[in-house]
């Protein structure tokens, strides 16, 4: 008998999708505005400043679809609590180490779980924190240009801690490493939805999964 | 015999120690100093070759 | 060095030595542009100088490459003749004075003895501290030494170049010899920064006139930098801002981009990162600065530039553990390329051992 269970509630579905869109935008202008890969043929192009441009409106999508999700963390369903990221229950330490070694072959079978499993939890509290640090290094490099205190408390106070050459390193490199996950996610959510096959995949559109009773 | 040391010598770039012995108003012996080290050398170690120009024409 | 005209204003002295009331009045006008004043100033300024005596001024020199005072060389409004003799009593000077040895020491130390608390300490190169800082000694006593009297004494020091403002070149990466800013090596003295690689004598000016005219130093930043001259990002102020709006980048040195004056952002250009006027007042009496003349800016005002900002040529700092040879893209490109490898190997691996029991279709 298969029961249909609602795991993925709107704002978590809607915040994920938007998140997959601006991170798009974001990094391929962002990537041009740290090593410009396009080439110029006119004045009248303006690429660095459309690109800017971009840049900017998509982090603020982005800024609020993460804000969103945090205050969701403590207003939505269980599967997306808090709880959901931070390995605190003794049964929630079982499902990380049961996970990590079945994705390293050391175990046939992945700890079925319904929402996420600890080693994910982990992995997008992970996440988030270089999301944080992301919009805190952005911001920080926008109040260059951008004075006002305002501007100094969502990011400038940054430059009191480091330098304004970390600033932009650590900017530029956390792209990559949310790159790195990217590539990731969307193998192991194939995977999962390969050995789960309880329509894992479908579940981020529609936010059902489908359990064996 | 006497030893006279002039310090520092100036209109010059750069800190310039000189000191002589005079005997008999002829002077037998000399020394010079430069008197400030910043180890430029040292600081090039490990840098991109291309802007090592930079650095040395502080010197 | 003469030490008379001590009843003699600062414009006396100028008019006596065949300088125009026009001339001078030039001269305040520039003063008012730099200092980032309106024009409703320059009466204030003038007045000032028409009543203030010549300030006393000892100019010392530590760990440096004399580039600071090439700097005031070059200074046309006023000369620098005028600067030395006129505008302030420069009574001691190691690259111009005339007396040498303890001659010129005495006129040091007669400056910190008899106008104790009214003179102005203008501080050039770093102070070194390691090893009791004997990596630099003027008449066999050590800058730190020096450094401490001379500006524990003094009105206030006022520090040029970037050297004696946080350590310059001798600070970079290793550090050999502890070289530290004047700010750094003497605890408790009043201090202005005028950092630059060689500093710009119209700053320097500025800031001696500001004290004149309102009796107190200008408004400075947390590095101790004026306001007036390090207040504003070079990319904000940069002429070749709209190349770099346009995208229009140069690639390679003499190339086409680089004939026609386009951004040198690619170049490893640091303007995006540095704060100081060099692309309105610029060097040389208004006359050029590094990005007019086709190089990148390095930051040479700011922090430790040589460690912080990485190489000169290129756009981000080095990645800590890696060469210079490497950038943070080949590694973020190379940690990315690892992460699909893995993954392709894990789907590889998983497809060969053949689908775990439970998964197989009942």
């Amino acid at each position: 008998m298969i029961k249909r269970i609602y795991v993925w509630e709107f704002p978590v579905r809607l915040t994920h999708w938007l998140n997959v869109l601006s991170i798009l935008a974001l990094a391929v202008t962002g990537i041009y505005i740290g090593a410009p890969y396009l080439f110029a043929v006119n004045e009248n192009q303006f690429i660095m400043a459309k690109m800017r441009y971009v840049h900017f409106i998509s982090s603020y999508v982005f800024t609020v679809s993460f804000l969103v999700r945090i205050y969701w963390m403590f207003a939505g369903n269980k599967f997306s609590r808090w709880r959901q990221f931070v390995p605190i229950s003794k049964e929630r330490l079982e499902t990380l180490y049961g996970a990590t070694a079945y994705y390293c072959f050391l175990r046939e079978k992945c700890p079925r779980v319904i929402g996420h499993t600890a080693l994910a939890g982990v992995t997008y509290l992970l996440l988030f924190i270089l999301f944080l640090i992301e919009i805190l290094t952005g911001f920080a490099l926008y109040s260059q240009s951008h004075i006002g205190a305002f501007w100094t408390l969502m990011g400038g106070w940054l430059f009191a801690v480091m330098g304004e050459g970390t600033v932009r390193l650590v900017h530029h490199m956390i792209t990559w490493l949310i790159a790195v996950f990217v590539i990731v996610h969307i193998y192991i959510a194939w995977l999962n939805d390969l050995s789960e096959r309880n329509g894992l995949m479908s579940s981020i559109f529609s936010g059902y999964k489908s359990v064996e009773e | 015999m006497a030893k006279i040391a002039i310090d520092p010598i100036t209109r010059i770039e750069g800190h310039l120690r000189i000191e002589a012995q005079v005997e008999g108003g002829k002077v037998t012996d000399a020394w010079s100093s430069g008197t400030m080290f910043r180890g430029i050398e040292i600081i090039l170690k490990g840098r991109d070759p291309r802007e090592c120009w930079a650095l040395t024409s502080r010197i | 060095m003469s030490t008379v005209r001590d009843d003699q204003s600062i414009w006396e002295g100028l008019s006596k030595k065949g300088v125009s009331r026009r001339d001078f009045m030039k001269f305040c006008s520039t003063m008012a542009a730099t200092l980032a004043l309106p024009s409703s100033f320059v009466p204030r300024i003038a007045e000032a100088l028409e009543k203030k005596q010549k300030p006393y001024a000892v100019w010392l020199e530590f760990q440096d490459c004399a580039g600071d005072t090439e700097s005031i060389l070059r200074a046309t409004k006023p000369t620098i003749a005028q600067i030395v003799l006129d505008v302030i009593s420069l009574e001691y000077h190691e690259t111009i004075m005339a007396g040498a040895g303890k001659a010129a020491e005495k006129a040091r130390d007669d400056v910190v003895k008899n106008q104790k608390g009214k003179y102005i300490a203008i501080v050039e190169g770093a102070i070194p501290t390691k090893d009791g800082g004997i990596y630099c000694t003027i008449a066999g006593r050590t800058a730190l030494d020096i450094a401490k009297e001379v500006c524990g004494n003094a009105a206030f020091t006022i520090n040029v170049g970037s050297c004696s403002c946080w350590g310059g070149v001798p600070s970079a990466n290793p550090n050999p010899t502890g070289a530290v800013g004047t700010g750094e090596a003497v605890s408790g003295i009043t201090y202005v920064n005028i950092p630059g690689c060689a500093h710009n004598v119209e700053n320097a000016t500025a800031t001696i006139v500001h004290y004149l005219t309102f009796g107190s130093l200008p408004p400075v930043d947390s590095h101790h930098r004026p306001l007036f001259g390090y207040g504003k990002r070079i990319h904000d102020n940069c002429e070749r801002r709209a190349h770099f709006d346009a995208g229009q980048f140069v690639r390679k040195w003499g190339d086409e981009g680089h004939r026609r004056g386009w951004c040198l952002y690619e170049m490893g250009c640091k303007g995006p990162e540095a704060y100081y006027n060099c692309p309105t007042v610029k060097y040389n009496s208004g006359t050029c600065w590094p990005v007019q003349a086709g190089h990148p800016c390095m930051a040479c005002a700011a922090d430790h530039n040589w460690d912080a900002f990485g190489p000169i040529y290129k756009r981000l700092e080095n990645v800590p553990g890696a060469g210079y040879q490497t950038s943070a893209d080949k590694i973020g490109l190379g940690v990315a390329a690892v992460a699909a490898a893995g993954v392709a190997a894990h789907a590889i691996a998983r497809a060969v051992k053949g689908k775990p029991k439970d998964e197989e279709d009942k």
